[in-house]
Order: structure tokens, then sequence, then C-alpha cells
């Protein structure tokens, strides 16, 4: 993602975050991220560093959710594009822009 | 419900697609000299075969019986239909040939192009309404205002 922006000011991404069931504390992790809505807070859950419980109450994760399980998102990462195409797994830098600019 | 056997299931059934990509690939290929469909032929073939709604879910049935046709195209592969299926909630795409006896699952890929047209067809099928993701959940990277908005469902672990 931070590559993407690199090469391009007119795309931003919208994070939602998805904490998967096979990963036992993901959950806990995402809320702790969300009441904070600390991107960096966010980094260094991707660099496996430790993360405090969350500071606040937040139904967000549990909506987040229920809104990927209506979308049948099984899986992450899941990006939606502005056309409404939903793709799953990873995708390069370059592949994102290249769908983008299809449009 | 998501579960991580969901997940690891639809890798395994990707990694069985692929290799029906390349299976078929290489008769398509190998037909190649053959000359099995002349210049000219594509528009008979699918002119004197058709297939209907009705027809396509007897087929499908044994597989899911709560299977739904939700349209039938002519494929860019010459001999086989593209249908789009839904069944248990979920839409995807399955090739059927004319004779109605063979069923193909798997990816459609232009070898020189490499464009995967079943993958394609699929992520057209299961489009979502973007304006209805409610986003103020989200977490922003980048500029807020940026003309292109992607979504992006991640998990932290």
């Amino acid at each position: 993602m931070k590559k993407v922006l690199e090469k391009r000011k007119d795309i931003a991404f919208y994070i939602l975050l998805y904490p998967l069931p096979m990963h036992a504390d993901a959950a806990r992790i995402a809320k702790a991220i969300q009441c904070k809505k600390s991107l960096s807070l966010l980094e260094e859950a991707f660099e496996k560093k430790k993360i405090p419980d969350a500071t606040c109450e937040t139904s967000a994760i549990d909506d987040n959710i229920k809104l990927g399980q209506k979308l049948g998102i099984n899986g992450t990462p899941a990006l939606i594009f502005p056309d409404g195409t939903n793709v799953a797994g990873a995708m390069t830098a370059d592949d994102i822009i290249k769908k983008i600019d299809k449009k | 419900m998501i579960s991580s056997r969901g997940l690891c299931y639809n890798l395994f059934v990707r990694k069985i697609l692929l290799i029906a990509a390349v299976l078929s690939l290489a008769v398509i290929i190998g037909r190649g000299n053959a000359q099995a469909f002349p210049k000219g032929e594509e528009k008979k073939c699918s002119e004197c075969h058709t297939l209907t709604a009705d027809q396509a879910q007897e087929v499908l049935k044994p597989f899911a019986p709560d299977v739904k046709v939700l349209y039938i195209k002519p494929s860019p592969l010459i001999g086989i239909w593209q249908i789009a299926i839904e069944s248990g909630g979920r839409k995807n795409i399955v090739y059927l040939d004319y004779s109605k006896k063979m069923l193909v699952l798997g990816n459609l890929i232009d070898a020189k192009t490499k464009v995967n047209y079943s993958r394609e067809s699929f992520e057209e099928l299961n489009k979502v309404d973007v304006s209805q993701i409610p986003l103020g959940n989200a977490l922003v990277m980048g500029d807020k205002e940026a003309k292109h908005k992607i979504i992006v469902f991640d998990d932290p672990e």
C-alpha cells in the first residue's frame, strides 16, 4: 500500500480492521488499534510488536466482521475497488495502479 | 462464518483450477494445427447449439441442489458456454460444453496477453455496491479526499 501511495497521490486506502478467527489475538489487537485509530499502531502490529489492550469500548470491529461476512470476504487482505470489484489476496503495487487506471 | 478451513479450501480449489487451466490450454494448443474450428465456424457453432437456463440447471443440480443460473453466454473458448451460477449465497462461473455432457471448472487464460477471462468474469459477477459500505470505522492511509478510494479488509495479526 505504501508503494502505491508513494507513486500516486490520487489514491487512498480505507482500511477496515478485519480479524480472522484463526488468528487468536487479532480481535484484541484490532480493537486496540481501532480505539486509537492509529496507523502507526497498525504498522507495529504488522511488525509483530506487542500491542497493549484496547483503551475504549467499541463495536466497530464487530461491525466490520458483519459487513465482511455479508460481502463474502473470507480471507485477508481483500481489496474492494471503486467500481465494486472485490479482489482477494495481496496485489502488487503495479497491479493495483493498473486496475485503478483501467476504469 | 469465516473459517481458516474456508481459506485453505479456497487455496486448494485455486490450485486445482490452475492445473485445470493449464490442461485446457494444452488441449487448445494441441488443436492449433488440426484446424478443429476453421475460420468462421465459431459463429455457426454457437448458432446451432442452444442452452437454456433450465437445461443448465438440470446438469448442475447433482453438484448443488440449490443452484440458480444467473446467465448463460458463449465463452471465449469455442465449444463451451460460460454459465454464471449462485449456490449457497456464492456466485461463481462454470463452463459446459455444447454436448451438455462435460463440465469445466477452471480458469480460461489468454495465452498471449495472460488475461484471465474467468477471473474477470468472477470479479464482475461478485461486484459490490461501494456506496453501501460504511467507512466511518476505516483507518485512512493517504489523502482522505483522494479521487480513488480503495477499501481494504485487513487482519492486523
